[in-house]
């Protein structure tokens, strides 16, 4: 007895033990109470449409979500196959594509004598901080012409008379086009992190047994960032698989769902059953993806942890064709960095769609009064709006509030999970905090939704709490896993050496880990941040009314046709994220496309 | 955590404890409220608002904003205190009942909703929320706009693009042949329920009468089919097949036709006309205006007001809907009556003279309303069929 | 007089056993060094002491107090059980100055500031690195690190130092240097010395007394000298000496109140020791230091001159006698040719008998090949 309760003390006289306890029973009431409440929504009756339609109790079991959603109908293959496997395509086309771009921008920046380097890699990184849809707003506005849809005169047309077929303005093309772009920076970093690092020698050796610069690359380089690259391609796959804002810019146009789409169109008709099973099936898909990916990366984990003293580089000098290569990439970047900017300031401003001539042009959307934009169904322009300035407000504290707790949780999580490596406990906390990131923001914004609606919730709902709630889980996985990285770095010696002093728990912390770790904790703390602000799947389901959010605001501004505030908040959203990554980067020295370029 | 949470939980069960005590008393006070006159009303209105009160107002339609601040400016003691939020109608009944009860600071208080059918499934069946209407108003308005009570009336209508001179049509079946095939724009009706109401309502007896009518009228022979159970399934088949969904709202629809292809047209909500820039209007023609439809020439659904059952505040809102319900509220300064597409329910008011729109009384015979009985009865097998179609 | 006792200490991981049932005893102002080849349990031995790992079952006492006690359930924390601790990394904390570094631990001590000033350049000035003050460690040599961890880890004047393989990342003439500074160091402070290392040599060039452990077992636990004069068993002999101790096959005649009489290498062999021999087997290995092992023409051993590798002080020269390598040292340059025929001897009186099977030294003595 005195053994064990010996035994329980020495085990919660350490810290991280303690850390790992409160982390694991939090996590495991954060994700399997959703979880659970998700599966046994999948077996009930809800109030609405489907109470009308089977006749039955509220709250009673039923398997008739499943038998209406698997019976090989049109009804099934409607809802299910086909945004299943349209999900599949867009995902895979992504993935490829974002590698695609990404990899070949890293080695150009990494490893050849390009010029300009730090502009493009700067400029490059741009289209991911900004969030995704605005990039499909872009692609519609540039390409759509009096040949599809509507018949609506895009940019492209009124300037070059060119017009796209319906397939190039609309669907799964330009879906894979705006999401590949999208992560295409992801790749980027994460493939140019790994070329960075390593080891020049590997390549020199090659050099100097006569292999060529292409047989190099074939033969070397790119086997061994193989699996970095497969990596982020499971990662934009799952990230393109549960794309929700995408595909409805896109693809409401020509009745192209996706598996998120669906879902919400499920539960919106009422169909939450249905919903709900769509939603499992995502996490099942996304947890199967995690599986193949740490299978992979476990196999060849000795890939993945080249480093290497990373002298000089050699860098493959591009010759003659540097200039137009240059130039290419600069056009590139800037046209899927600066130009939506200015498409955006521009669409601002006027006041008839597709028609950039001066006396179109109005200030109004932005700072137009009562008198001015009555018309336009706002009391006023977006600057003098104090229900924008509220979701403003909200978005940014929600922002910080996640940021706070995602970084420190992320950054404590790293530290318990570092000191007792190995143990199963630090397994579980691990891979629990890392879970979140398998549940499409879709997906995790109905089950808590689901929470929020069952009886003993309620509070819950349509308050900020939930929100915070809700993306401090959803965002946790890279803030734990960044922490993980960070205190790895850190020879337990450093905090021993402290403890031999006699120093407190909180001054090791504060004084010795967190200072050392600087700038990468700190990028814990910023990522959250950005996601926070351009996040809108995740809320749209639980914000109390869509003016509540900047970004649920302006994403019912899109969707139901105020394209000029759209485009004005979308503006000051860019805007903003610019300005917290700047600040962060001026007084911290972290940033976003930190570790990396020219 | 663990303080907050039980702090919470706490607090919610308090909260809701005294829900439970205080929901008769809203029921009692919107009955009470019923036969008082507006300045008694006000007199009990300042009271809840002094004891803390605050009326957080929903609405679909944005109009509702201007009309609260018309309001407090009638009723200056209540300056502040209705807090207007815009909801989407594809989440008013996710978000309603959820926050209904829920005890939380921002959760709705009163709500202006279109899509009646869900109103008294999840609303009323459940008793989350009230219906109120004031006795004075009974001989003004409609003994079936009362119960649940409508506000305004929004109507749906055929509108084309003008540009190739008029398209001439006269009869509704004409929009299911193939030549309009990717030229009529609505909005997806899975994604809002009015227009899916619309659809289903066309499946009635009665409505599927009057289609079978104008099938004769149009095709010379008597509508048959074994396909299809009747001849609203089957206008409903051919329109759907020629829907283009580009534009995913009604004022995207509007602009885009106005600005987009000659010949293109839209089944859309008419109000949204002022969406449209100056510019562009003339581009747009009413069908109704120009001819009448054999069939219909669009569909016209109600905005109900209702009271959450555990407001602070029931007399206050009773106020308000007086107010919405008088000349004063529904054509005050820039609010609903001043624009085309909205219809008070209230007989005495009528649109303005100088704006190209007729009255309710007009529309009541040219348009398709809903039947809350109906579309309960008959959801499922018109959902699927529609839901199918929609893709 | 901190003294630290062992008693019965045992350390698992998972199923792993790092540290067994280990009983030992430090004394007062000893410079002990645990030795051993890696993962014996040396290091782990050394945390457990410092308290930064926690035993698995067992007692240890600092200066008769019992730091910790399984049975008891006391476990104090390092900080609490009076110590130094230097790593072999060092552990400078990067973000620091040499200043901050050393005066950490008296800031943690609650000193006031002139006070603490005194001491980091009484430290600074011990160590010789007062001009370093305000450089971070990224801007020092290995060695200046070193020295910077030293005076980190002596601020607060601890009683007991432990050092986990303190000079493994030097180079060997830094190494050098610093060893007989370590040495000083110890006598200048007054306070008891526990050191990981697993060079023999520094080992023996350091300690009072050499700790010597393998697989979690400790194998001997005496002054370097004995050590290394009278190794407890063949495990020992092998680990401590430079060129290794030679093991030459014998096979047992007899054994009598102090001799023993075996067969080795086709000789008759008389073994005489000053103490009763302990029980052994029919296999036996006779150890002889290389030392012991003269070239002279008339030795009884017969061989080839399989290399010789002269150093400049002395030659290490490698004989093949039949099976058996033998490995002997001979004072100055010698250089025979290779393959030259060799008479060989054993001399002196600190030859071992170990029992082949068990590994055990049975006795220790002097030896007479007939």
């Amino acid at each position: 007895m005195t053994q064990l309760k010996y035994r329980i003390k020495a085990f919660f006289g350490k810290p991280s033990n303690i850390l790992l306890v409160v982390f694991l029973v939090t996590l495991v009431v954060l994700s399997l109470i959703p979880l659970i409440t998700m599966l046994s929504n999948m077996f009930t009756i809800h109030l609405g449409t489907e109470k009308k339609l089977y006749r039955m109790e509220v709250g009673s079991y039923t398997l008739k979500h499943f038998q209406r959603l698997f019976a090989g109908d049109d009804w099934s293959r409607v809802n299910f196959w086909t945004p299943l496997i349209n999900s599949f395509i867009v995902a895979c086309g992504s993935g490829v594509l974002g590698i695609v771009i990404g990899g070949t921008v890293a080695w150009f920046i990494t490893r050849s004598d390009l010029k300009c380097k730090s502009f493009i890699s700067s400029v490059f990184v741009f289209p991911y901080m900004m969030p995704a849809w605005t990039l499909a707003l872009f692609w519609t506005n540039m390409f759509q012409n009096s040949k599809v849809g509507g018949g609506n005169i895009g940019m492209v047309e009124s300037v070059f008379g060119i017009c796209m077929p319906e397939w190039f303005v609309y669907g799964i093309f330009p879906m894979i086009i705006v999401i590949g772009l999208h992560y295409s920076p992801f790749a980027y970093l994460l493939i140019g992190g790994i070329l960075k690092n390593m080891d020049a020698t590997l390549e020199e050796s090659a050099t100097i047994l006569k292999a060529s610069r292409w047989t190099i690359i074939k033969r070397i380089t790119v086997p061994i960032v193989l699996p970095a690259i497969l990596s982020t391609f499971l990662l934009i796959f799952s990230s393109g698989f549960s794309s929700y804002t995408v595909p409805v810019f896109l693809g409401s146009a020509v009745k192209m769902f996706t598996l998120s789409t669906k879902m919400r169109a499920l539960i919106q008709a009422g169909y939450q059953g249905q919903g709900y099973i769509i939603a499992f099936i995502s996490i099942v898909l996304g947890c199967l993806i995690l599986g193949i990916n740490q299978w992979f990366t476990g196999k060849r984990k000795s890939f993945t942890t080249v480093t290497g003293k990373s002298g000089q580089v050699s860098l493959v000098k591009l010759r003659g064709a540097n200039w137009p290569l240059s130039v290419i990439m600069i056009i590139f970047t800037v046209f899927f960095a600066i130009v939506p900017l200015v498409s955006f300031a521009l669409e601002s401003i006027i006041k008839q769609p597709g028609n950039y001539a001066l006396s179109n042009m109005t200030l109004d959307f932005w700072v137009g009064t009562e008198g001015s934009t009555y018309e336009t169904g706002m009391i006023s322009g977006i600057l003098l709006n104090p229900t924008m300035w509220s979701a403003l407000g909200r978005q940014v504290l929600l922002a910080l509030v996640v940021a706070m707790i995602v970084g420190t949780s992320g950054m404590l999580i790293g530290y318990a999970c570092v000191q007792r490596r190995g143990t199963k406990l630090s397994q579980a906390v691990e891979s629990l905090a890392f879970f979140p990131y398998l549940m499409p923001a879709m997906s995790f914004g109905t089950i808590y939704l689901a929470v929020a609606t069952s009886q003993n919730f309620k509070f819950l709902y349509g308050t900020f709490a939930i929100l915070v709630l809700v993306a401090s889980v959803k965002f946790l996985p890279f803030a734990s896993r960044s922490g993980v990285n960070s205190m790895l770095q850190i020879a337990p010696e450093i905090e021993e050496s402290a403890i031999i002093f006699g120093t407190p728990w909180v001054t090791r912390m504060t004084r010795i880990l967190f200072p050392i770790q600087k700038s990468s904790i700190l990028s814990g703390y910023l990522l959250p941040v950005m996601s926070v602000m351009r996040e809108v799947a995740l809320f749209t389901l639980l914000v109390p009314y869509a003016r509540y959010l900047l970004t649920t605001m302006l994403f019912s501004f899109n969707e139901t046709g105020y394209s000029q505030y759209g485009s004005a908040v979308t503006l000051l959203i860019i805007v903003v994220i610019i300005i917290i990554n700047n600040l962060t980067n001026k007084l911290t020295g972290a940033s976003f496309d930190k570790g990396i370029g020219g | 955590m663990k303080r907050v949470l039980s702090v919470l939980v706490v607090l919610m069960l308090v909260l809701s404890v005294s829900a439970i005590a205080m929901a008769e008393t809203v029921e009692e006070a919107l009955q009470a409220a019923a036969s008082m006159s507006n300045e008694e009303l006000y007199e009990k209105a300042k009271e809840e608002i002094a004891a803390g009160g605050q009326v957080n107002f929903y609405s679909t339609t944005s109009f509702a904003e201007k009309a609260a601040s018309n309001f407090m400016n009638d009723y200056p003691e209540l300056n502040g205190k209705v807090v207007y939020a815009e909801i989407d109608d594809g989440e008013t009944y996710t978000i309603l009942p959820s926050t209904i009860g829920s005890g939380v600071k921002d959760a709705v208080d009163m709500a202006l909703i279109q899509n009646g059918p869900d109103l008294k499934t999840y609303l009323l069946d459940e008793g989350l929320s009230y219906s109120y209407f004031p006795e004075a108003m009974k001989d003004v308005v409609d003994e079936h706009n009362q119960e649940p009570p409508v506000i305004t009336f929004i109507n749906s209508l055929l509108i084309y693009h003008n540009g190739n001179g008029s398209i001439n049509l006269n009869n509704i079946w004409q929009l299911t042949e193939p030549e309009w095939n990717g030229k009529v724009f609505f909005k997806d009706p899975t994604k809002e329920t009015v227009n899916l109401n619309f659809l289903m309502m066309l499946t009635s007896p009665e409505w599927s009468d009057r289609l079978a009518k104008a099938y004769e009228d149009f095709y010379g022979t008597p509508f048959q089919s074994k396909e299809f159970k009747n001849a609203g399934y089957a206008w409903i088949d051919g329109f759907l097949k020629n829907v283009n969904y580009t534009y995913t709202s009604a004022s995207k629809i509007a602009t885009g036709i106005a600005s987009g292809n000659p010949g293109n047209l839209g089944l859309f909500v008419f109000s949204k006309l002022r969406k449209v820039d100056e510019a562009d209007r003339g581009n747009l023609t009413v069908v109704q205006f120009e001819n009448e439809v054999d069939g219909f020439s669009g569909f016209m659904y109600p905005v109900y007001a209702t009271v959450a059952y555990d407001t602070e505040c029931p007399y206050t809102c009773a106020l308000f809907i007086n107010y919405l319900l008088t000349e004063a509220g529904f054509g005050g300064e820039k609010s609903w009556n001043s624009n085309q597409g909205y219809y008070s329910p209230n007989k005495t008011i009528l649109k303005p003279e100088d704006l190209e729109d007729e009255p309710y009384e007009y529309w009541s015979t040219r348009l398709v309303f809903e039947d809350l009985d109906y579309i309960d009865e008959n959801y499922a097998d018109a959902y699927e069929f529609i839901a199918v179609r929609v893709g | 007089m901190p003294e630290i006792i062992l008693e019965n200490v045992t350390k698992r991981f998972e199923k792993f056993v790092a540290v067994e049932n280990l009983n030992m005893k430090i004394e007062d102002r000893g410079f002990v060094t645990l030795l051993g080849p890696s993962g014996c349990g040396k290091t782990t031995t050394l945390r457990m002491i410092a308290g930064l790992e926690t035993p698995t079952s067992g007692r240890i006492l600092i200066d008769d107090e019992p730091v910790f006690d399984s049975k008891k359930g006391v476990n104090l924390p390092p900080n609490k059980r009076d110590i130094g601790f230097l790593f072999q990394n060092y552990a400078l904390w990067p973000h620091m100055t040499v200043y901050d570094n050393i005066s950490f631990g008296l800031e943690m001590l609650k000193w006031d500031k002139a006070k603490i000033r005194k001491r980091v350049d009484e430290l600074l000035a011990l160590l010789r690195i007062e001009q370093f003050e305000k450089r971070y460690p990224a801007e020092l040599s290995g060695g200046q690190q070193q020295r910077v961890a030293i005076a980190r880890t002596l601020a607060p004047s601890p009683r007991v130092l432990f050092m986990d393989e303190p000079l493994s990342n030097l180079d060997a003439k830094l190494r050098q240097e610093m060893r007989a500074e370590l040495k000083r160091l110890h006598s200048d402070t007054n306070s008891t010395f526990v050191y990981v290392t697993h060079d023999q040599l520094e080992a023996m060039t350091l300690s009072t007394r050499v700790c010597l452990m393998d697989t979690g077992v400790l194998q001997q636990y005496d002054p370097p000298l004995t050590v290394y004069g009278k190794p407890a068993n063949k495990f020992v002999a092998s680990f401590v000496g430079n060129p290794t101790m030679n093991f030459i096959p014998a096979e047992l005649d007899q054994v009598g109140s102090k001799t023993v009489t075996f067969h080795m290498l086709g000789k008759k062999v008389t073994f005489t020791s000053d103490d009763q021999p302990e029980k052994c087997g029919k296999k036996l290995l006779l150890g002889v230091r290389p030392e012991f092992l003269p070239i002279h023409k008339d030795g009884p051993i017969e061989g080839k001159i399989y290399s010789t590798l002269p150093t400049g002080m002395e030659t290490t020269v490698q004989v093949k006698c039949g099976d058996t390598m033998m490995t002997g040292v001979v004072f100055g340059s010698v250089d025979f040719p290779i393959d030259s025929p060799v008479n060989l001897d054993i001399v002196g009186d600190s030859l071992v008998l170990f029992d082949a099977e068990t590994g055990k030294a049975v006795a220790y003595g002097r030896a007479e090949i007939e």
